[in-house]
């Protein structure tokens, strides 16, 4: 098919998934929610019959906790105690430094919280219409800020600074050790800061670690279990530096350095040349006895798009000698059944590589249906009447609407 | 009221209502997407919502086909948003609502690719590198299909791939993926030619896209 066929392909499987999320996930109502609605959406959506009993709970608990304050700070200085003005900034001097043992909450009417664990020193550094600037200079908390579209919250902790959309998160800085750490319970934050000064969005279940001192850090996920307090009083467990890493059960993340040869990634660049270039300098009969798997196959292609067939052979060969049995293997037959049909004419030989694919593969390559296809062709091709509608056959029952079908068809009314 | 003080208190309570986005009720918007300009500018009531139903569904089409089905879709539609929302005052033609969107979903994509690319250097992957949630249903060729053509995509220039991936993949309008782009016809035109070449080029070395492609015998580069 052309390009512009396959650019429409591919976008007609891209609204079959989208199609498919939709029954499962409904992503246009989900983020609408984030975006214009304050109130959790499970319980807007879920529990609405519940909302005027929701109502009267939280009526009363705001009342009581009014109460408790008011009965627990009836010293606060004159100058702080004032009522809000819209437009009021908390003074820079208004530290708040936690040394009691059970933490201390910072309350925001919006029921953004920040709990603040015994050590921790922190202040509001300015509270502007629809933005927040929170300073923890020292010390852990747990942060639960409620998403507003038009509300931004930003953290300075140590030598990072967060951005925070709607979401929970653990946070803490130990001037002393250089150690900031963020693990995020639900949401998403981007942090910004040494190491990261581009930004990095940390996702619920993630955890940011940075060892400012050894330029080093590390960026987890994790399966963090602890339950967030529904009662943003209830400051929530001590996560004492250290405490974290030990818990959670570490699921390993996948590193891109890992994934594939460079001969590989060479090839995705169209950097063929070099990786031809490259075995000839180490010498083609030691490449080919010491390169992994994936080193060979990348060679063998390489070779083959510019047409260098000994070494395309050879390799494949090698390939096939050296990881009998394997995936690779198996792929390496059908790029020699490939080879052999549409750079040599020798079909038969194409039929007997491609054969080799499909039994090698057992029913379950990639490239099952075009290897079918092609053995429909080469067996024709080559004379070989009773191959070709044997595999015809095959490949109109496996695939009706396939490529092949066509010339499938027309073998077998022949 | 703001309660703050000595550390022998125990709690702090700011209280920050007059500030607070008003939750009453909206008024739906009603009205053209001039008029829908106008009004999102003016900061009226109901426009970013109206906004927001109109085009949703537009903007998170546009993301799946710049970055692909494996992309954390509601993230990147939030974000777009939010970018729209503080961009508003950049509407010059509020006819061209829509395209002034795509725009913005094309620039917050750039940028998604861009912070994505710098990050590379990390040990660990970002999320959006870790394998696809599983499709129901979902052909395993097809998807291993739209991962590999994003493979390709990932290591070509953006400034190719955005247009490439509106004018093949999307089939967008040239005159419409060059405004998305923010450059002229003329190097909107030579771009998506690079763009084809180079995708051909590097989708060589992809057994599966090359067979699909190649489905009628012979490479053929429009």
């Amino acid at each position: 098919m052309s390009l512009s066929v396959f650019g429409k392909w591919v976008a007609s499987v891209q609204d079959d998934v989208l199609d498919r999320r939709d029954r499962h996930v409904d992503d246009i109502s989900a983020v609408r929610r984030e975006l214009f609605d304050a109130a959790p959406a499970r319980v807007r959506s879920g529990f609405r019959w519940m909302m005027p009993a929701v109502a009267l709970v939280s009526a009363a608990a705001a009342l009581v906790l009014v109460i408790y304050l008011v009965d627990t700070s009836g010293d606060a200085p004159a100058t702080v105690s004032a009522p809000v003005a819209s437009h009021f900034t908390p003074a820079a001097n208004d530290w708040i430094s936690v040394t009691e043992e059970a933490g201390r909450v910072v309350r925001f009417a919006d029921q953004s919280t920040v709990a603040l664990q015994q050590g921790a020193n922190a202040r509001v550094l300015s509270e502007k219409e629809h933005a927040v600037h929170f300073l923890l200079e020292q010390g852990s908390a747990r942060v639960q800020v409620v998403h507003f579209s038009d509300t931004r919250w930003r953290m300075d902790v140590g030598p990072y600074k967060v951005n925070v959309i709607g979401t929970t998160f653990d946070i803490s800085w130990d001037p002393d050790a250089r150690f900031f750490q963020l693990s995020l319970i639900e949401g998403k934050v981007e942090v910004f800061g040494p190491m990261i000064s581009d930004g990095r969005l940390i996702s619920t279940k993630e955890t940011f670690r940075s060892w400012v001192g050894e330029g080093r850090i590390e960026i987890s996920s994790d399966d963090i279990s602890n339950a967030v307090a529904d009662d943003v009083r209830a400051v929530p467990e001590p996560f004492a530096k250290g405490s974290r890493t030990s818990s959670p059960v570490r699921r390993p993340v996948a590193s891109p350095e890992v994934t594939g040869s460079s001969w590989a990634d060479l090839n995705r660049q169209g950097r063929f040349t070099e990786v031809l270039a490259e075995a000839e300098s180490r010498g083609l009969p030691e490449t080919l006895a010491e390169r992994s798997a994936g080193d060979l196959l990348a060679l063998a292609d390489a070779a083959r798009l510019l047409a260098k067939w000994d070494i395309a052979f050879a390799s494949y060969n090698a390939l096939r000698d050296r990881f009998r049995g394997t995936g690779s293997a198996a792929t390496a037959a059908y790029s020699m059944g490939r080879i052999y049909f549409d750079n040599r004419g020798d079909y038969a030989s194409a039929a007997r590589w491609l054969e080799t694919y499909l039994r090698e593969s057992g029913g379950v390559g990639t490239l099952q249906r075009e290897a079918l296809g092609r053995l429909v062709e080469a067996c024709q091709k080559s004379g070989d009447t009773a191959g070709a509608q044997a595999s015809a056959r095959k490949y109109l029952v496996q695939y009706p609407g396939g490529p092949h079908a066509g010339i499938a068809a027309s073998v077998l009314s022949n | 009221m703001y309660r703050a003080g000595g550390p022998e208190r125990k709690m702090v309570l700011l209280s920050i209502v007059d500030n607070l986005p008003s939750r009453a009720p909206r008024v739906p918007f009603i009205g053209d997407d001039e008029a829908l300009a106008i009004a999102l500018k003016a900061g009226q009531p109901g426009a970013r919502e109206a906004l927001y139903d109109r085009y949703a569904p537009h903007v998170r089409r546009v993301i799946v086909r710049t970055l692909g089905t494996n992309a954390d879709l509601q993230d990147h539609l939030h974000n777009v948003f939010i970018e729209a929302f503080s961009a508003t005052s950049g509407i010059r033609d509020g006819s061209k609502l829509k395209a002034w969107l795509t725009s913005v979903t094309v620039y917050t994509a750039i940028a998604h690719i861009r912070r994505r690319v710098r990050r590379r250097w990390l040990v660990f992957a970002p999320p959006e590198e870790l394998p696809p949630i599983p499709v129901p249903g979902l052909d395993e060729e097809k998807r291993q299909a739209l991962t590999q053509v994003y493979e390709v995509l990932d290591r070509m220039p953006i400034r190719e791939r955005m247009p490439f991936t509106l004018r093949v993949i999307d089939g967008m309008p040239l005159q419409e993926v060059a405004d998305a782009c923010e450059v002229s016809l003329a190097t909107i035109k030579r771009r998506i030619d690079k763009a084809r070449h180079r995708f051909m080029v590097m989708a060589r070395n992809y057994p599966l896209l090359e067979e699909l492609i190649e489905q009628e015998g012979r490479w053929r580069i429009e």
